[in-house]
């Protein structure tokens, strides 16, 4: 029988005391995590929805895309790296249960994608 | 009839036991729950912003409330349908969480905010085209941004308590 092998980077990850201590917090801890984690994403996602429907034509027509950029830039990047850095806790978190998850491993390749368009 | 009895009854509706034992539906529900919360808050938080005068100060708030109102509407359709859908399987135990009892309050409170904001609004017409606004408009935009995020946070926390 062979064992699900895993890179030495993940296997690393998981056995670190950093991992173990995050594995080892209070449930509420987790909740808080994941409430931040929702509030910076709600954030994050609203803001470049606006600009991105606006580059489309559509939703807030009185103001130019540019303008919508220079306005809404701070609120996207606040709200992305909030959903980031909560999201990478609740990852160090459990590592291997994340990573064994074929949908977490597409949605790391959508997020890496995405935050490298922001920059 | 006691309140208890009729969440009971809820929970047994033909449509609850159809939610309440389908997997994929009621992880369907979720999803489509979670992306209304994105649309509806964040298409909100911009037009709080606007109130209380911290981005698009050149733009009519006539103009940014008219053109973002569609996403909060779409956000509206998907979040509500989806929150009623999630909550009907388990009426009868999940009345009683703490938490879900908060969020319900917090909403009903933002409807309230909504509800008085567009009355104060309606009756000043000079409003919708002021580049600073009144400490009427920045109170109703911060008490609706405190507002929906803990109505968030209630509602992300429900699953918590156990």
């Amino acid at each position: 029988m062979s064992l699900t092998t895993h890179p030495a980077a993940i296997e690393w990850l998981a056995k670190s005391t950093l991992a173990h201590q995050f594995n080892q917090a209070d449930p509420w801890t987790f909740a808080t995590f994941m409430t931040i984690h929702l509030l910076g994403l709600a954030l994050a996602f609203g803001t470049s929805l606006i600009l991105d429907l606006r580059l489309l034509g559509w939703g807030l027509r009185a103001s130019s895309p540019a303008q919508i950029a220079r306005n809404l830039q701070p609120y996207l990047l606040a709200g992305l790296g909030i959903a980031l850095l909560s999201g990478a806790w609740l990852f160090i978190a459990d590592v291997l249960k994340f990573w064994a998850n074929p949908v977490f491993r597409t949605k790391l390749v959508l997020l890496i994608a995405l935050s490298l368009i922001q920059v | 009839m006691p309140l208890g009895d009729f969440f009971n009854q809820v929970a047994t509706l033909p449509i609850s036991l159809v939610l309440g034992e389908s997997l994929n539906l009621f992880s369907a529900l979720d999803v489509i729950h979670i992306v209304g919360v994105l649309l509806l808050a964040g298409s909100i938080a911009v037009v709080d912003l606007r109130l209380l005068g911290v981005i698009f100060s050149d733009i009519g708030l006539d103009a940014i409330q008219r053109q973002l109102l569609p996403l909060t509407i779409a956000g509206a359709l998907l979040v509500f349908p989806s929150g009623i859908g999630l909550f009907l399987p388990q009426a009868g135990k999940i009345w009683l969480n703490p938490l879900l009892q908060a969020k319900v309050a917090l909403l009903l409170l933002a409807g309230l905010n909504v509800g008085y904001w567009h009355y104060n609004y309606s009756r000043h017409a000079e409003w919708s085209s002021a580049a600073a606004l009144p400490w009427q408009a920045r109170l109703a935009g911060a008490s609706s941004l405190v507002l929906w995020a803990a109505t968030i946070i209630a509602g992300r926390l429900i699953a918590f308590y156990i």
